[in-house]
C-alpha cells in the first residue's frame, strides 16, 4: 500500500476441507469522486490500513 | 488484441441496471460475466461446437485463472462489443484473450485473459482436450 494504491491478496478456504478454493490479487487505485480520476492515497489512510 | 492464427469473434451486450455499483458504473465482477456470456454465445455461433455439445460428450470447461485489466468505466445503458480469441489451445486447455470495447467511444473498457481447463463431468477432474476439439476450435 502506497500513495499510488493498494494490492490486496486473498485466499478463499473451504471451511470443511481446509483446502484453498481460490486465491488471487486485487489491485486497487483510489479515485476522487468529483473528478472520477485517480488520486493519491493520503498518509492518514495508509497509516489506518497499516495494521 | 494479439493477432495470431486464431480468429477473433465479437458479441454485443448492453449494461443492465443490476450491473451498476455504488460508483454508478459497472461493478468489476460483472466484466467476468460479460466475457463468459460472450464466449458461451461464440462457442455455438462461430465454432459450431457449443457448450451443450461438450456437455453431451461428458466434458466441461472451467476457468482456472483470470487476469482482468479495468481501463475505463462502463455506465448504465452503454453498449459494448466483447471480442474474444484463442491465444493458445492444446491438450491441457485453452487461453482466451478478450477485450471489451465501449461501442459509443470505441475505447477499450477492459481486457485480459481467461485460462480454461477441460474437466470430465463424471470425475470432475481435469482431462485432456481431444484432437477433434482442438481442430474445431482452430479457426
Amino acid at each position: 500500500m502506497n500513495e499510488k494504491g493498494s494490492n490486496v491478496q486473498f485466499e478463499i478456504v473451504n471451511k470443511k476441507t481446509g483446502k484453498v478454493a481460490s486465491d488471487g490479487i486485487f489491485e486497487y487505485v483510489m479515485i476522487d469522486l468529483k473528478t472520477q480520476r485517480s488520486c493519491k492515497v493520503t498518509p492518514e489512510m495508509i497509516e489506518a490500513y497499516s495494521i | 488484441m494479439i493477432q495470431n492464427q486464431f480468429s477473433i469473434f465479437e458479441s454485443e451486450l448492453t449494461v443492465r441496471p443490476d450491473d451498476i455499483d455504488m460508483f454508478n458504473h459497472v461493478h468489476n465482477s460483472k466484466y467476468l460475466d460479460y466475457v463468459l456470456a460472450a464466449r458461451y454465445e461464440q462457442m455455438d455461433k462461430f465454432y459450431g461446437m457449443s457448450w451443450e455439445k461438450f456437455e453431451e460428450l461428458g466434458f466441461g470447461w472451467v476457468v482456472a485463472r483470470v487476469t482482468i485489466s479495468f481501463k475505463r468505466p462502463l455506465k448504465m445503458g452503454d453498449q459494448m462489443i466483447i471480442k474474444t480469441g484463442i491465444l493458445e489451445m492444446n491438450e491441457k486447455g485453452s487461453n482466451v484473450q478478450f477485450e471489451i470495447v465501449n461501442k459509443k467511444t470505441g475505447k477499450v473498457a477492459s481486457d485480459g485473459i481467461f485460462e480454461y481447463v477441460m474437466i470430465d463431468l463424471k470425475t470432475q477432474r481435469s482431462c485432456k482436450v481431444t484432437a477433434e476439439m482442438i481442430e474445431a476450435y482452430s479457426i
